[in-house]
This record gives C-alpha cells, sequence and structure tokens, in this order.
C-alpha cells in the first residue's frame, strides 16, 4: 500500500519532468504549448495518484512553468497576471480529477466488498443446501428402502422385520415433517412479519406451552415461576409461543432427562421477560453466538433439525425482542428471553 | 341414529391419496365413510346424506373450506373437523369463528385423529342430551340452578364469569376464539375487547383453580382463544 503511494507520487514528479523536457525544444515558439503539456501532466498524477500526488505535480509544474518558461526564464519570479492563473488552473484540474480518483477507488473498494460479501452469502446457501439435502434424502431412503422391502421382501419376513420396518417408516416420516415445518417456519419468519401485539397474560402463555411440550420434557422436574398477579401485557402471543416452545424443545434434546428445568416470567421495566434454565451441560461463551445460527449442530446432534434456536431468535426479534443465552444457576444453560414496549398502548406497527 | 349404527363421516379433500389413505384408516375402525373433493360438492354430500362428522381441509377448488364452514353452518350443526396443512394462527382463528368445531394440522397421526373424531362425537351426543348438569373433576356446574360448586365447595361467579364458564363448559374440548367468547359473555360490539376477556379468565380461574397459574380446566389456546378440559 505505502509502496503504492510512494510510486504514485514518484510517478508525478516524472511526468512533469518528462512534460517540461518535451516542451523545452518548442518554447519560446509555441507560447502556450508548455502550459497545456504541464496541465496534462497534472491531469495524469490526479488520476493516478489522487489528490497527493496532483497537489504534488500542481506545485512542480507551477514551479517548471515559472522557472523554464516565464520571463525572465531561469528564475523564479512572478512577472505578470497570467502566472498566477496558471497556478489556479492547474490547482482545479488537480482537485476535479482527484476527486473522481476518489471517488472511482470508493466505488471500487464498495464493489469489491459487495462481491466478497455475496460470496460469504453463496457459501452459506451452498453449506445451508448440503445439510437440508442430506436432511430429507436420509429419511427419505430409509422409508423407499422400508417400503421396498415390504413389498418385495427377497424372502418372506419375520413378523418382527414387517414391524420394525414400518417403525422406521413412521419415525422417519416424523422426522421429516419436523424438519420440513421447521424450516417452513424458519422461511416464513425470515421473509418478515407484522406482529399481532394484543393485550395477553403472560403467566397463560408460558403455562400453556409448558402443558404442550410436556411430552417433550418428561420427567424433568420445572419449577414454573410466573405470578399470577403479573399486568397485562401487549405483546404477539402466538410468536412468543413460538419462540418458547422452541427453547423448551431444545432443553428437552440437550439435557439429560430428570433435570431439573425452571422458567421465570417478569413485566419489568416495561418489558416482558422469560428465564429458562436448565440444569444440562450448559454453551461455553465461545459458542454462544453459534448456537443461535442456522442449521448448527454443535453436540453430537443428530436428533434436531439444527433450526430450534435459530427459530426462538427470529421469532423473537420478529417482534423487536431479544434472545440471549448464559450460564445458568442450576448449572446448565439460561436463556433470556426480552421483548421490550409491552406496556405501551401505541407500538411502532401500531401507527 | 347412532348407538348401533356406525357413526358416517363425510371427508372432503382435493387430494386423492389423503382420501384414500383417510378411508382405510377410518373403515378399519368401523366408520362408515363418504368423500367429496370440492367445497360444492362437500355441501350437496352434507345436505342428501346427512354425517356425523365432516373433516374438511381448507384448500379447496371451487369454494373456500372457510366459507363451505360458514355455509354449512346456516343449517347444519354437524361437528366439522378442519384438516388442514395451513399452519398460522389467523387461518385457525378464521375456520373457528366460521363455525369449525377442531382444527388439526397436516401432517397428523391416525390415533389424534380418531381421538379428535371420538371427542366431536361425545360433544355433539352431550349437546342432544342436553344434560342440566357438568361434572368435571371436582367441578360441578348445575346449569339449571346456575350453581357451580369446586370440590362440593360453592362459588360466587358474577353474570359475566358464569356466562363465560357456562360457554366454555358446554363446549368440552372444543377451542373457543376470544371473538367468540366475548360474543357469548359481553355481547356483540365487544369482540376486540380482548383486555377484558383476559380479565374475566383471571378472575373466573383464581375462584375455580386450585393454581390459578397452571389451570386444569380453563387452558389457553396462545393468540387463539380458550378450551375447556373436561377430564382433568
Amino acid at each position: 500500500m505505502w509502496k503504492r503511494r510512494g510510486l504514485a507520487y514518484l510517478v508525478s514528479l516524472v511526468t512533469v519532468a518528462v512534460a517540461t523536457l518535451a516542451a523545452l525544444p518548442a518554447y519560446p515558439a509555441a507560447n502556450d504549448f508548455p502550459a497545456l503539456l504541464l496541465l496534462a501532466a497534472v491531469a495524469i498524477s490526479a488520476s493516478v495518484g489522487g489528490y497527493g500526488p496532483a497537489i504534488v505535480s500542481t506545485l512542480a509544474g507551477f514551479l517548471s512553468l515559472d522557472f523554464f518558461f516565464e520571463n525572465p526564464p531561469y528564475s523564479f519570479t512572478i512577472s505578470d497576471v497570467g502566472t498566477p492563473l496558471d497556478l489556479i488552473a492547474f490547482l482545479f484540474v488537480a482537485v476535479l480529477l482527484g476527486t473522481l480518483n476518489a471517488r472511482l477507488r470508493a466505488a471500487r473498494q464498495h464493489a469489491s466488498a459487495a462481491r466478497a460479501e455475496a460470496e460469504a452469502a453463496l457459501r452459506t446457501r451452498d453449506e445451508a443446501l448440503a445439510i437440508v439435502s442430506h436432511d430429507l434424502r436420509t429419511p427419505l431412503t430409509a422409508i423407499k428402502t422400508s417400503v421396498s422391502t415390504l413389498r418385495n421382501p427377497g424372502t418372506p419376513l419375520a413378523d418382527g422385520t414387517r414391524l420394525e420396518l414400518l417403525g422406521t417408516i413412521e419415525a422417519e416420516a416424523d422426522r421429516l415433517v419436523h424438519f420440513v415445518s421447521d424450516a417452513l417456519t424458519m422461511t416464513r419468519l425470515e421473509a418478515g412479519i407484522t406482529p399481532d401485539r394484543q393485550w395477553n397474560a403472560l403467566g397463560e402463555i408460558v403455562s400453556a406451552v409448558l402443558d404442550r411440550l410436556n411430552p417433550v420434557l418428561g420427567d424433568r422436574p420445572v419449577t414454573f415461576d410466573v405470578p399470577d398477579t403479573l399486568p397485562l401485557a401487549r405483546f404477539d402471543a402466538g410468536l412468543l409461543e413460538q419462540a418458547l416452545s422452541n427453547l423448551l424443545e431444545n432443553v428437552g434434546v440437550h439435557t439429560p432427562p430428570g433435570t431439573a428445568l425452571s422458567i421465570m416470567g417478569r413485566i419489568d421495566d416495561g418489558c416482558v421477560r422469560v428465564e429458562v434454565s436448565d440444569a444440562g451441560p450448559g454453551i461455553p461463551p465461545a459458542l454462544r453466538d453459534r448456537v443461535f445460527g442456522k442449521f448448527e449442530r454443535l453436540s453430537d446432534g443428530g436428533i434436531g433439525t439444527g433450526l430450534g434456536l435459530a427459530i426462538a431468535r427470529a421469532a423473537t426479534e420478529a417482534q423487536d425482542g431479544q434472545l440471549l443465552v448464559e450460564d445458568s444457576p442450576l448449572g446448565g444453560a439460561r436463556f433470556i428471553l426480552i421483548v421490550p414496549n409491552a406496556l405501551a398502548l401505541e407500538t411502532a406497527d401500531a401507527r | 341414529m347412532r348407538g348401533e349404527t356406525p357413526a358416517s363421516i363425510l371427508m372432503v379433500d382435493d387430494d386423492p391419496h389423503v382420501l384414500r389413505s383417510l378411508r382405510a384408516a377410518l373403515e378399519s375402525h368401523g366408520y362408515h365413510v363418504r368423500s367429496a373433493t370440492s367445497g360444492p360438492s362437500a355441501l350437496e354430500a352434507c345436505a342428501a346424506e346427512r354425517p356425523d362428522v365432516v373433516l374438511l381441509d381448507l384448500a379447496l377448488p371451487g369454494l373456500d373450506g372457510v366459507e363451505v364452514c360458514r355455509r354449512l353452518r346456516n343449517w347444519s350443526r354437524v361437528p366439522i373437523l378442519v384438516l388442514s396443512a395451513r399452519v398460522h394462527e389467523t387461518q385457525k382463528v378464521q375456520a373457528l369463528d366460521a363455525g369449525a368445531d377442531d382444527y388439526i394440522t397436516k401432517p397428523f397421526g391416525t390415533e389424534e385423529l380418531l381421538a379428535r373424531i371420538r371427542a366431536a362425537l361425545r360433544r355433539d351426543q352431550a349437546r342432544r342430551d342436553e344434560e342440566p348438569i357438568i361434572h368435571a373433576g371436582g367441578l360441578l356446574i348445575d346449569l339449571s340452578a346456575r350453581r357451580v360448586t369446586v370440590d362440593e365447595r360453592e362459588v360466587h361467579l358474577t353474570p359475566t364469569e358464569y356466562e363465560l364458564l357456562r360457554v366454555l363448559a358446554t363446549n368440552p374440548d372444543r377451542v373457543l376464539t376470544h371473538g367468540f367468547l366475548l360474543r357469548a359473555a359481553l355481547g356483540s360490539g365487544y369482540e376486540d375487547a380482548l383486555d377484558n376477556l383476559r380479565t374475566f379468565i383471571a378472575q373466573l380461574r383464581r375462584k375455580l383453580e386450585r393454581e390459578p397459574s397452571r389451570p386444569r380446566w380453563i387452558m389457553t389456546e396462545p393468540a387463539v382463544g380458550y378450551r375447556f378440559r373436561p377430564d382433568v
């Protein structure tokens, strides 16, 4: 970089020197010729190097003009009004071309940044596509193979084998359903939706989500701490339900059966605040941002779609909320979900 | 007509594969099955065959499923179970407000479908029987005397609270939308008074439930409405 800048200054001095040498034989026969040539030198420096080299060549060119081509020759004197006018003209050209050059360079930088971004997006898309294709093809393969075997067995199948194949078909179909519905939910959230803010009782939403996810949580002892006395709050209950369901499903997948779980809800400072704390393995600080990424499977994986926490965060952000993770007092992870502006009558969306 | 004879079910869906597999599942459980593949033909079949339950897909050619619900409700109280691939709450609310009894998202398991059909038939039978007393766990509602007791302790409800409870309890296991409950309890013109409804429900729970924040009878369906659970 510095090398290139230095080169640009050198070029500006060399062009002025070349212009001066080229003009000398013609002078004084062609009176205006030196000024024009030197102006051209300034233009070249400005377009190649920008402001700095342009100013350098302007000064050098002006000095050369005054020294070689103005009366009296071979001296630095300002003899008539033409000389300062030359300087102004030189400076004008230098600034004009320098500006154009700076703009061009900025545009080029912008374009290359955009290209890098597009390439990164393409890479992410390709990775996502690879995962999606794997997650769709694996269960489909199992289903298709099982069905073919049931229809055309090489040798008659034992009852146990038949049941096993039927079980595989059902389990793999369930896996597909789960994956497709997660992918559709994610797509819907990414496409952008307008939150439907209504007056809600936080406790009944949390309670309903807990009831619905009871099969996933199994025998985990749950501490429910959402006071019955909380004021009503304005938020999109569907989006909150979505986010909480995914958080609890995540607990169901990533914490050992029987470990404690606590869910706390408050209306705090005009915000809805829900905390889900578990006693699982927790999430190391270095991975806390990545857990919310799409198709991130940071543990052994296999069971989840890799979209659960991404959906939880997208659903929360869809109503201007925040979803964070930290250490839990129970020893595992604690997810904190905050939805702001929950007591305001009018929100930005209601305008 | 029910009792000895098997219940008859009308399936309305435009996909022949869905119809075929549903028919196999339902017939193997003893139901008498008819099918229709469009909105208008569904209405005709309902009029001609008087099914006991209608399974209705929402995306139909000719006439939208929600509209089929609405027209059917002009003259029939047959239980309508909506089976739909649409998952958003708004569509659910639309179908329920148009008169559907229940809503199942595709794809579903046969067990779940059969359970919902049985619940719908039970509800319909209870409506015909017009029993004046509703039992649900320790909760007892005497509709003739307007009297409510929990574990034999009498509970005093305001007229609005009683009306809400009556509407919920006479529609067991059925999701009632916010708008429906507000019309039923407060009269028309109050459909948007969601904060009032939340307050009434909270009061009702405090009077009935042992743990009001973890209700056993009056269940929340987030963003849609409430449901009375009879089998605590």
